[in-house]
């Protein structure tokens, strides 16, 4: 099994989703999932996808031309309230586990991305998906001596089993987790 | 006032719901656990270094605090030491008035627990409100959580509805929990908005960088932590770790620990930023690390594995089984840090010393022994009469003598309707239960005295150091002389050893200095006779523990060690290959005796269990089934004080009900005497030890081929 096979394997073990793309198609999927969802707007945090800086743009087109309004995220989330849908990067991904590194300021825009929405949608590259969390916590060290300040580790969605014992997803944070692997 | 433990225990064994709730969870973790641990390469590794560095966090404290208190005011935040409950909160005041605060959001945090800081910011006139859905059905039902990791699982369906009727004034509460959830997902949704303030505390808190990781599955520390302006971090002193690398340690053992999860939805390693007030508490932590026998507990990551795992805790949860807010086993030494002996000392004795939870510690925090550490404080605070009962109970060796000497007429005595009344309400037993008859002859007595004939010298080979514990020697000499019959048709050669009692009865009632006494006459007297090659073999597992884990507090490093790498429970010995192969040819093969094991809690703790099971599964001759219950409820003389009458009985029926209803008609067999005890009293099982079998089956093939 590749470390891409095995990620898409753990992800979906604990309740998230995931789509192996070539860079030209993700535009059009993403575009796609949020129609699906009837999602009207979506909070897309700055460089979605870390190293390739042209791709934002092409995102926001793509969307836009969906119709959906695309917000970038302030330092002050109280407009981000009722967003249906987050985009965000991520630093790495752990086939291990299925789990997604993100970084960023404290409360910028990735957090919000990440936390608010019911839907968040994370793009990761293929060669930065790591085979253990030993390995993704280099690319962490890393990443903090480039000035990423602070980290979270995301492994599906926001769940809770308080009430009775009983698993339910999409708590106090998204109800689901789709991830886009760029090869 | 003084807790009426017996009472709440009653109670709580008699509440369905909280003993359905208890059994789910602690049944479901436990597997989930044990699954997430079997996929994790070199767990044991991974315990030693969570372990090493936890211990040496806490050794260098003061300078790590120091760092760390750099670290996050380079970067912004604010780091105050408060050393009790008064002073964090008398900072948490001053901001709440330097920032106009009225609305504070709150995430579930045992530290908060701990110095009532939601309830005293209350009495303020400012609203703090729980966000975590487990604490806030607690906070909301006014009742105290029950679990580590989950608040409220004591809580049903209905009472959850009944808590969201009053909260958000629904006449008719959805039925459906996930309906439930996303009305509080709403309501909280708004709070977080609107709150000037969110408190939170920390799982861990990096010197190096400042950085503090929290673990959570339902986003609600990261909205805390990140939504208001304002972030206040309560955190013990014990939470610091050097650098952010030994945090990998932590996230690979944490969430599988807890909850059977690889990792948990989100670990943040949030930032130190301006708005970010870190106030460090120490609250009787100090006193905690000052304390060489008590010190281990500030290693606790509170996981809950320890208390998913306790046969105590299974049985009547976290309100009765713990203080004011810390519950389990670790939660004696964590109360008896933060609030007092005398608190501790109104449960510590729920604790067993079974040893379960220290096979699932994820930092291998001897439990039993800080609970027997507290046991032996607690002693000073009680009334003359219990402290003579203790003496009496703890001194089995003494006065089983006597017993044995008397042997028909103190049975008689101690067994009739009054004599047995009068003993039990002078030593506080249960007068329900049958005590153990004594033996006489001796074991020691009849094994010398034994024919001739009976010494068979097949070509020694190793030699056994056969150890005389009390129960064998003056309650149940046939399983000692079935031991030393199989050994010597094995060929080997045995002696018995001139050991004194092992200290186990006197451990069980805290008698510290009379169980050091007897650790230190036992190396005395073993060490320097054990020739090369040689090995102590014990029949009784609660005393080859006692010897192998417990002595390692008893005794210097040097000794403690020697005697550990020597006892061997006698099943355990007879797993060893060469052994088990020389047993195997002996035995018979046809018409295999039917046979319903349960194992010895301790032998599981020593995590010598395995290799017995898969023994009596190899011999020919056995068909072997057996029965996981995690411990018998009689531990000694647990099982015979009235406090803990009905949850004895509660634990030992359950064991008796699944050797019936799995036994497939075997005959029960235990390796421990209490346990024996529990299926005799409560279910009128005869049950023995495995080596009475063996020996039967081996006396019936020798027959059989002469
Ligand atoms: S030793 Fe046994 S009874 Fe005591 S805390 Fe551990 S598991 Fe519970
Ligand atoms: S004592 Fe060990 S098992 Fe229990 S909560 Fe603490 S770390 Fe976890």
């Amino acid at each position: 099994m590749t470390r891409t096979e095995r990620f898409v394997q753990e992800l979906a073990r604990v309740g998230g989703t995931a789509a192996v793309l070539a860079p030209p198609e993700v535009p059009a999927h993403v575009a796609g999932l949020l129609r699906e969802r009837g999602a009207r707007g979506v909070l897309l945090a700055p460089d979605p996808l870390p190293g390739e800086p042209a791709w934002e743009p092409a995102l926001r087109e793509a969307l836009e031309g969906e119709g959906v309004t695309v917000v970038r995220g302030a330092e002050d989330p109280a407009g981000l309230r009722e967003v249906p849908a987050g985009i965000t990067g991520a630093l790495a991904g752990v086939a291990e586990s299925g789990t997604l590194l993100l970084g960023g300021k404290p409360r910028g825009p990735w957090q919000w991305a990440s936390l608010l929405p019911p839907l968040h949608v994370a793009l990761v590259r293929e060669e930065r998906i790591c085979a253990s969390l030993d390995e993704a916590f280099c690319v962490l060290r890393e990443s903090l001596q480039e000035g990423v300040e602070e980290f979270v580790w995301i492994t599906g969605p926001s769940r809770t089993a308080d009430i009775a014992i009983t698993l339910l997803l999409g708590m106090h944070g998204p109800k689901e987790l789709h991830v886009v692997v760029v090869s | 006032m003084p807790r009426d433990l017996a009472r709440e225990i009653e109670d709580a064994l008699q509440n369905g719901n909280l003993q359905q709730a208890l059994a789910g969870f602690t049944g479901a973790v436990g597997f989930l656990r044990a699954q997430a641990i079997a996929d994790l390469p070199d767990y044991e590794g991974l315990r030693g270094r969570a372990r090493r560095i936890k211990a040496e966090a806490i050794e260098n404290l003061d300078a790590l605090l120091e760092q760390l208190k750099e670290s996050v005011e380079a970067r912004g935040g604010r780091v105050v030491f408060a050393r009790d409950g008064e002073e964090a909160l008398r900072y948490v005041r001053d901001l709440i008035r330097a920032h106009g605060v009225r609305r504070i959001v709150k995430s579930k945090s045992m530290t908060a627990e701990e110095i009532g800081l939601a309830e005293r910011l209350e009495a303020l006139g400012v609203s703090v409100l729980e966000t975590d859905l487990g604490e806030r059905i607690v906070q909301l039902a006014r009742e105290r959580p029950s679990h580590l990791i989950g608040p409220a699982l004591h809580k049903t369906l209905d009472e959850v509805r009944g808590v969201f009727r009053e909260w958000l004034g629904l006449e008719d509460p959805p039925r459906e929990p996930a309906e439930l959830a996303r009305l509080a997902r709403q309501a909280l949704r708004d709070a977080f908005f609107e709150a000037e303030m969110g408190i939170t505390g920390a799982n861990f808190a990096v010197a190096e960088t400042g950085h503090l990781m929290l673990v959570e599955n339902e986003g609600n520390i990261r909205l805390t932590a990140r939504l208001p302006k304002v972030h206040v971090a309560l955190m013990g002193v014990e939470k610091v770790l050097p650098a952010l690398e030994d945090l990998t340690v932590f996230l690979k053992l944490l969430p599988r620990s807890g909850t059977g999860q690889k990792l948990t939805s989100y670990v943040s390693l949030f930032a130190p930023r301006p708005g970010l007030h870190l106030i460090v508490l120490d609250n009787g932590r100090s006193r905690l690390r000052a304390d060489p026998e008590l010190r281990e507990a500030l290693y606790c990551i509170r996981c809950g594995a320890c208390l998913d795992s306790c046969p105590s805790y299974q049985a009547v949860g976290g309100h009765v089984f713990g203080g004011r807010v810390y519950m389990g086993g670790i939660g004696t030494a964590w109360t008896a840090g933060v609030d007092g002996l005398e608190e501790a000392a109104e449960f510590h004795g729920l604790c067993t010393s079974c040893g379960r939870c220290t096979e699932v510690c994820p930092v291998k925090i001897d439990i039993p022994w800080l609970n027997t550490a507290i046991r032996s404080r607690a002693r000073q605070l009680e009334s003359p009469r219990h402290r003579r009962a203790a003496r009496v109970l703890g001194e089995i060796d003494r006065w089983a003598r006597w017993g044995s000497l008397l042997a028909p007429l103190g049975n008689r005595a101690l067994h009739s309707g009054p004599g047995r009344r009068l003993v039990a309400r002078a030593l506080g037993l249960d007068p329900e239960r049958t005590l153990p008859k004594f033996a006489r002859p001796t074991f020691r007595a009849q094994a010398r005295t034994r024919p001739r004939s009976q010494r068979q010298r097949l070509g020694a080979v190793d030699g056994v150091k056969l150890f005389v514990d009390c129960f064998t020697n003056h309650f149940e000499p046939g399983v000692g002389l079935a031991a030393l019959r199989v050994l010597e048709r094995l060929g080997v050669r045995v002696e018995l050893a001139r050991n004194v009692c092992c200290g186990r009865a006197a451990l069980s009632q805290g008698l510290l200095e009379r169980a050091r006494a007897l650790a230190n006459e036992n190396a005395r007297r073993l060490l320097p006779e054990l020739r090369e090659g040689e090995t102590i073999v014990g029949i009784e597992p609660s005393c080859v523990a006692a010897l192998r884990s417990e002595y390692r507090h008893l005794l210097p490093p040097k000794e403690a060690e020697g005697l550990r790498e020597r006892v061997r429970d006698v099943m355990e010995f007879l797993a060893e290959p060469e052994i088990s192969r020389r047993l195997s040819e002996l035995l018979p093969s046809e018409e295999p005796k039917k046979v319903v094991y349960h194992g010895h809690c301790q032998q599981k703790a020593l995590g010598s269990h395995g290799a017995i099971v898969a023994l009596l599964r190899d011999l020919p001759g056995l068909e072997v089934q057996t029965v996981e219950v995690a411990c018998c409820g009689m531990a000694g003389s647990f099982g015979y004080k009235r406090e803990f009458a009905a949850l004895s009985r509660h634990l030992g029926r359950r064991l008796v009900g699944l050797v019936e209803a799995q036994g497939q008609g075997g005959e029960p067999v235990a390796c421990g005497f209490s346990c024996r005890s529990q299926l005799r009293d409560l279910g009128g099982l005869r049950a023995r030890h495995p080596v009475q079998i063996l020996d039967e089956l081996l006396a019936q093939s020798q027959e059989g081929s002469l």
